[in-house]
């Protein structure tokens, strides 16, 4: 489940399959920096945090529309329940084009992402392996938060983490 | 004809053929985005179903995607509340008759902590289940069929909506004057000034020819061929939906259907003559036997039965702040007891199981 979870990474680094000609350039994955810890709390409910290295995985990238990436775990004891991916697009990323977001959605999970709505934030939800992905958008950054299909506060982690504001 | 009045002329021309009933590509567009905006706000509703000499209303409101209140009344009087504030769900059973209909068959007479939920229930309590709301992601949603649970149903109404879409032949916007338009076969109100009302197409009956052979299941209606249905919208947003599932109208093409298929399957005369007896019987012994009919083969294919009903779905209120508070005084419990609620222990046991062994 871990290298599940783990893995939602990777897709986003990638330019998605993208036609570049239409949504962008993308970079080579050795520009990429680490986003620090320090975005998030040390604990979220009752999880703990911790960085996840993704450096190796990162440089390997040869087309990516992000700049600035963080992969956290979210534990309780040694079990990983969660993972929270957060990426900053460059700004070839046209985030305002609902067709670059949308060939992004498309690329995660299983099936096509549910639209919903918590308070004022839009969230998009779909499946992985025994997971449940959410993807929302918080200005120049996308967050992608996998959750164990086991974990029993799914809806509250991700009220949670909708508080936070990684531009901050 | 001067040429001041030619465009006028034109217009007219113009106008009466749109009347024509011709194809409206975008009214299904028009609806389904008039479905989004709604859907993205906070807002009260009404959803009243009848179905079998019941009528079921449910009462509530909804914050937002994971914040919904709702109570369920039987004929007039209360009989199950339930609020849902994130992961956690509270129920309390008003009229405890509704009780046993709602209970698990594999049930366990108390959780862990010794406290007994059903007893709970029973006594009018309320019981909050820190971890009992549905699935989150609508693949996981545990599986039931429309009726079992009017509650599920009512905070469902958009994703049924949708499907009725998805199912209808075409989407067209009202409108009286069309050809196509036949008043008797309408059972809906047209709409209030400055109104729009979208109205869903059935599609043609399937056809016993379609099928053929001896060995082809019949040309059995689907819940899309008996769905009349008309979503209201008013500045941009649905007001109300209506909804009638009737084989009335139909009765006679649905058996016509079932002779040509049992003749394609040499079925007895008298199984024919059975089949077709019922053009004469009462229309309402006719849907009946008609519908008890499709209903079993649907159920012999594992698909659900057809439900028979009509639902008035309203939102008195759409827009501004709503919250759901939980209830203050309550019994903490698992409320896996009732059906379509609590987490599913079993499976997360399993689930656990699974991750352990890919650990090791």
């Amino acid at each position: 489940m871990r290298r599940c979870l783990l893995a939602v990474a990777v897709t986003l680094l990638a330019a998605c399959g993208a036609d570049t000609a239409s949504v962008g350039s993308p970079v080579a994955g050795d520009a990429i920096t680490l986003i620090s810890s320090s975005v998030l709390p040390s604990t979220v409910l009752d999880l703990e945090v911790t960085p996840e290295d993704v450096a190796d995985q990162v440089a390997t990238e040869s087309r990516a529309f992000v700049d600035e990436i963080g992969l956290f775990g979210l534990r309780a004891g040694d079990l990983l329940k969660a993972t929270l991916q957060v990426s900053r697009f460059n700004d070839d990323a046209d985030l305002d084009r609902a067709a670059f977001r949308n060939r992004i959605l498309r690329e995660i999970g299983q099936r096509v992402p549910e639209e919903l709505r918590l308070g004022a934030d839009r969230v998009h939800v779909t499946t992985g392996n025994r997971q449940t992905i959410a993807i929302w958008f918080r200005g120049d950054h996308m967050m992608i938060l996998s959750v164990r299909s086991d974990y029993d506060q799914p809806r509250r982690l991700l009220r949670e983490l909708l508080e936070l504001d990684p531009s901050r | 004809m001067t040429r001041r009045r030619l465009p006028l002329a034109l217009a007219v021309l113009a106008s009466l053929l749109a009347a024509c009933g011709g194809p409206d590509d975008t009214a299904e567009e028009r609806l389904r985005d008039a479905l989004n905006r709604t859907e993205r706000l906070a807002r009260t509703f009404v959803y009243v179903e009848e179905a079998g000499g019941t009528t079921s209303e449910v009462v509530g409101l909804v914050e937002d995607d994971f914040r919904s209140k709702a109570r369920l009344s039987i004929d007039g009087s209360p009989v199950f509340d339930q609020v849902q504030s994130d992961d956690v769900l509270a129920v309390r059973f008003v009229d405890p008759d509704l009780l046993p209909a709602m209970i698990e068959d594999r049930a366990a007479a108390s959780d862990e902590d010794g406290v007994d939920p059903v007893e709970a229930l029973r006594s009018r309590r309320w019981v909050l289940d820190l971890t009992g709301a549905p699935p989150l992601s609508a693949t996981d949603a545990i599986e039931r069929s429309l009726g079992d649970d009017q509650i599920l149903d009512a905070l469902d109404a958009f994703r049924y909506v949708r499907g009725a879409i998805g199912g209808a032949r075409r989407v067209i916007k009202f409108n009286p004057d069309s050809l196509d338009y036949k008043p008797s076969e309408d059972p809906f109100p047209h709409p209030e000034d400055g109104v729009i009302r979208y109205d869903l197409e059935r599609p043609s009956l399937p056809r016993a020819s379609a099928f053929g052979g001896t060995n082809t299941a019949p040309p059995l209606p689907g819940i899309i061929h008996l769905r009349k249905m008309s979503v209201y919208v008013e500045d941009g947003l649905v007001i109300r939906v209506l909804e009638q599932i009737d084989p009335a109208e139909r009765l006679s093409d649905i058996i016509d259907g079932a002779v040509n298929y049992l003749r394609d399957v040499n079925a007895s005369n008298d199984a024919v003559a059975r089949v077709r007896a019922l053009k004469q019987a009462p229309a309402d012994q006719a849907s009946e036997a008609v519908i008890a009919g499709v209903n079993l083969f649907r159920e012999r294919q594992g698909e659900d039965p057809i439900r028979l009903r009509t639902l008035r779905l309203e939102f008195p209120r759409l827009g501004g702040v709503i919250s759901v508070e939980l209830p203050g005084d309550f019994v903490a419990a698992g409320l896996e007891v009732l059906k379509h609620r609590g987490a599913d222990v079993a499976a997360l046991e399993e689930s656990d199981d699974d991750v352990a062994a890919a650990d090791r």
